[in-house]
């Protein structure tokens, strides 16, 4: 055993644990304490600022969270932490939390107490409820919270007011994933396993920019890549990103294009018979569509297409064609992009048409943006119904009536939950009044700043906020209810490879701050909703008799959590609900009386109904779908020349509200920036750390230039910096740019879209941009200070 | 033999839907979804356009006409004029439908493949157009006709 310290700013992976394939991943423990902490105790949780579910323990000292320590038993991380595990949970102690619930009055938001707060929404629900009805009602919520408040919201919403409009900002994140499992495999649920990295003989990594988004599984993959007999690593990618640097084979495809080249990865790996035929025939339908579909899709037309050599997407055909073990990832490269789930159900084809599902090494991972984005999709918070319930199929919503005991025509079923695009759209024409947000930040987070702001803070719209802080949007709230956060607050969420963690309460919130299940158990009690036989239609009193109420609700779906309790949680770490892998038998949960959906067209999201769906599909298996790849809603042209890219980095989470109060992280990417690559920035006149304006037609921001490893063509902007901390400075919100399109089928927008103008403002005088030098936007050339965090970023790592 | 008459009715039926479709996206820029897919559809039409042609020369049917975008009648509350002008595009794709039927049926007894062919690809898009239509009109409702 060895112990050392190491600056995981600089460093954010760690130290290396190699290892060769089919080996146990070894544990290395990370753990940061504050100097001369000496916590009294540790408390379980996992990760809450990315969706790989980390576990951890967090160490308490006189009520005050003093650090943090890996949790070696754990699957998920085997001890390791992500830099924004390590650091991120200072900002709960932020001085600026929210301690009060604040009222609008006469213009002004101002203190108000809880019985004022909840008196105001309660009398607004009401007053909308009798008079126009619960389509007038909207909520948006997160993908930060826990299974325990969804699955609560969900009721409230579906049963309670029995409107249709309810959605997380997973929509932004993780829609795509869900849709496309669904679309594929008949129901939502992901196939694969971090456990088959361990196994794979090739990783591809579609739009999965993993160093980032996942830290701590890109450590477990850089530990297979450094040991005996590595993986092969494909990347379809536009930026040279970490893991495209290590690749064997790196597309870096223009934006909008990702459909066209799974088109003819497809149609190499089908044309050289690299085929699994026999698993073909017995598990899947819709092969010869596929076949037809793919068979124009030449290299060489993809190549025109998307920008890259012929050559590569041959050799990246044989990587994935010639794989005995091949593990594949998507992310938002594709589900942000121009025909999203087109794009992710191709990924999903190459799986089923290879036959590498349910074995070791042989998998798929369609993956989750945020920490709890899957608990949505699970409990009915997202746009799907609970339990992944079929809306289009009466015997899942009689039984989901049943669970609740409510009237069936209570709940909503009339077509899919209204997305929070569409919802965006009632709110401009002033059909939906009230929009109760939690705990995310609409106004900097989606598509078109300034018309979520003109919508938003326009007056017409009763708007509630629910969050930690005062936030962008909650300063344009009618009503502010504050807030407890993680390790405040008791609940379970799930990862991205259905790993189901405990995150107890180890601190008490500030002030009169509440836990978001408390808030909405408070809304359920004052609005009085009642179920069928007049009892109580939330009849859960806090975490666990949530949880609980939740497990019945999916007991017999395919996402049960049977045999998982807070207990079993409490006494180990990390449990899989559906076993290690889904579909090992090849068994789908896709049967006509099963499955989720019957499913839509891929390139007009337009639904099949249960007729459609019975012929095509009698015996349940994998559905094979194919779609024509059709050019982006906006490209390039002579005004706007560059196509737009926004992303995210590795040092922040959403708009920064968590991560922003993080000293390390702040100071690691301190600042919005542009990166161009060397070919446009010099086209342009521009220069590393030259101050450049970036126009599209809906706005402008300006930021510092990063000249790096973007492809030609390309503008990548990070989404994270609103203007909370800046309130005075013109917004540098990447999406003052972003253009309003969105998937046709999982509805999810395409930030990774539209075009832009880039022109100088002011010369940088040698001073390099604000951004990372050890990520996706490490600099061309030249002589840029290497990222570092210091002391006060070192974490002791304890290795085999 | 009359195939000429039912290529001009299918001919000015997509036609037909090629301007409802520039209507529908001209009327309803602020939903967006509405608004970029009459573009996708819109080269749908085209396509199929392009495709009648070769037939359409061989079985002597002159030109076709522009489409024209309609001029909807009726303004409304703003979810109702998004259902009036779906619905009309609904039916300007039914009304195309069936005539691809009639066609296909036209074509089978004469045994002409290639028409049969050209038939059989274009009619699955124009109900590709019909069934967004009728899953947009059916997402729209609900709002439309209770708020």
């Amino acid at each position: 055993m060895s112990v050392q310290r190491v600056d995981r700013i600089a460093n954010p992976w760690g130290t290396r644990t190699p290892v060769g394939p089919g080996e146990p991943w070894p544990e290395r423990v990370d753990a940061y304490l504050v100097e001369g902490a000496e916590p009294e105790r540790w408390v379980q949780t996992a990760s809450i600022l990315h969706s790989d579910g980390d576990a951890y323990d967090v160490g308490v000292q006189d009520g005050r969270i003093v650090g943090v320590r890996g949790r070696g038993v754990d699957r998920v991380n085997r001890g390791r932490l992500g830099p924004k595990d390590v650091f991120g949970w200072q900002a709960n102690a932020s001085d600026d939390r929210l301690t009060e619930p604040l009222l609008r009055r006469d213009g002004e938001l101002r203190p108000a107490s809880w019985d004022e707060a909840m008196d105001a929404i309660v009398a607004r629900s009401r007053a909308l409820l009798d008079e126009r009805g619960p389509g007038a009602l909207g909520f948006y919520t997160s993908g930060q919270l826990f299974l325990e408040d969804y699955y609560t919201l969900a009721i409230i919403a579906r049963a309670g007011i029995g409107t249709n409009h309810i959605d997380g900002n997973t929509r932004l994140c993780t829609a795509t994933a869900g849709e496309a499992l669904k679309e594929s495999f008949g129901c939502d649920g992901q196939p694969g396993s971090y456990e088959d990295v361990n196994h794979a003989d090739a990783i591809a990594l579609f739009g999965h920019n993993v160093a980032e988004t996942q830290p701590v599984l890109w450590a477990r993959m850089l530990d297979r890549l450094e040991g005996p007999s590595p993986p092969r690593l494909l990347v379809v990618d536009p930026r040279r990103t970490l893991p495209a640097r290590r690749a064997d084979v790196h597309l870096a495809v223009r934006p909008g294009t990702n459909l066209a080249a799974m088109n003819a990865l497809l149609r190499e790996v089908i044309a050289n018979g690299w085929i699994d035929a026999d698993y073909v025939a017995a598990h899947a339908v819709g092969f010869e569509e596929l076949r037809e579909t793919v068979a124009p899709c030449t290299p060489e037309w993809a190549a025109g297409i998307c920008d890259v050599d012929a050559d590569a997407i041959r050799a990246a055909a044989r990587l994935v064609g010639t794989a005995q073990r091949l593990l594949c990832t998507v992310l938002q490269g594709f589900y942000q992009s121009h025909q999203a789930t087109a794009a992710a159900c191709q990924v999903n084809n190459l799986a089923i048409v290879r036959g590498m599902l349910g074995r070791p090494g042989c998998g798929v991972l369609q993956m989750n943006g945020q920490p709890t984005a899957q608990n949505t999709r699970e409990t009915g918070a997202n746009g799907d119904l609970p339990g992944f319930r079929n809306f289009a199929n009466d015997d899942h919503v009689a039984d989901l009536a049943r669970v609740w005991n409510v009237d069936p025509l209570q709940i909503p079923h009339y077509g899919a939950s209204t997305h929070v695009m569409q919802m965006v759209r009632y709110l401009e024409q002033g059909s939906l009044p009230f929009f109760w947000v939690s705990a995310t930040n609409p106004l900097v987070s989606l598509p078109e700043a300034g018309r979520i702001r003109s919508v938003l803070a326009s007056g017409d719209v009763f708007l509630v906020v629910q969050d930690l802080y005062l936030t962008e949007t909650a300063r344009v709230a009618d009503v502010v209810l504050p807030a407890a956060t993680w390790m405040e607050k008791t609940g379970t969420f799930t990862n991205a490879d259905r790993t189901v963690h405990l995150s107890e309460k180890a601190v008490d919130p500030p002030g009169q701050a509440r836990a978001d299940l408390d808030i909405w158990l408070d809304y359920a009690r004052r609005m009085d909703f009642r179920d069928r036989d007049g009892g109580p239609l939330v009849h859960w009193h806090d975490p666990e008799s949530a949880f609980e109420a939740f497990k019945a609700c999916v007991a017999h779906r395919p996402c049960s959590y049977e045999g998982i309790t807070y207990a079993r949680l409490r006494e180990g770490s990390g449990l899989q609900w559906g076993g290690e892998r889904l579909y090992a038998d090849g068994r789908f949960f896709a049967a006509p009386d099963e499955c989720e959906t019957y499913g839509r067209d891929l390139l007009t999201g337009g639904l099949l109904d249960e007729t459609e769906y019975r012929a095509l599909n009698p015996d349940g298996r994998a559905i094979l779908k194919a779609a024509d790849y059709v050019p982006a809603p906006e490209g390039p042209g002579d005004e706007h020349p560059l196509q737009l890219n926004t992303g995210r980095t590795l040092f922040h989470f959403h708009t920064r509200t968590k991560t922003g109060r993080a000293p390390q992280l702040q100071a690691a990417a301190p600042d919005v920036w542009v990166e161009l690559a060397p070919v446009d920035a010099d086209r342009l006149g521009l220069a590393e750390g030259d101050l450049a304006e970036i126009a599209s037609a809906r706005g402008r921001i300006e930021a510092r230039v990063r000249v790096g490893g973007v492809r030609e063509g390309v503008a990548f902007v990070p989404f994270h910096y609103g203007w909370w901390d800046d309130p005075d400075r013109p917004s540098r919100a990447a999406n003052e740019l972003t253009i309003t399109a969105w998937d046709p089928v999982s509805k999810q927008p395409l930030f990774k879209a539209g075009a832009v103008r880039v022109t100088k403002v002011a010369d940088g005088g040698g001073r390099p941009a604000p951004a990372p030098t050890n990520t996706a936007s490490a600099p061309a050339g030249g002589d840029v200070p290497a990222t570092r965090g210091g002391p006060d970023a070192e974490v002791v790592e304890t290795l085999p | 033999m009359k195939l000429d008459v039912a290529i001009a009715e299918v001919r000015a039926a997509e036609t037909a839907v090629a301007g409802a479709l520039d209507a529908v996206g001209a009327r309803h820029e602020g939903d967006h979804d509405v608004f970029h897919m009459t573009r996708t559809l819109r080269r749908l039409a085209d396509a199929n356009l392009e495709a009648l042609a070769p037939v359409a020369e061989r079985y002597g049917v002159a030109g076709a006409p522009d489409p024209a975008p309609g001029a909807p009648d009726g303004a409304a509350a703003p979810g109702l004029e998004l259902l009036h002008d779906l619905r009309r595009l609904y039916l300007r794709y039914a009304q195309a439908s069936i005539d691809w039927v009639l066609l296909g049926q036209g074509a089978q007894a004469a045994k002409d493949a290639e028409l049969l062919d050209v038939v059989s690809r274009c009619h699955a898009q124009t109900l590709r157009g019909l069934k967004w239509t009728v899953t947009r009109l059916k997402e729209a409702a609900p709002q439309a006709l209770t708020s």
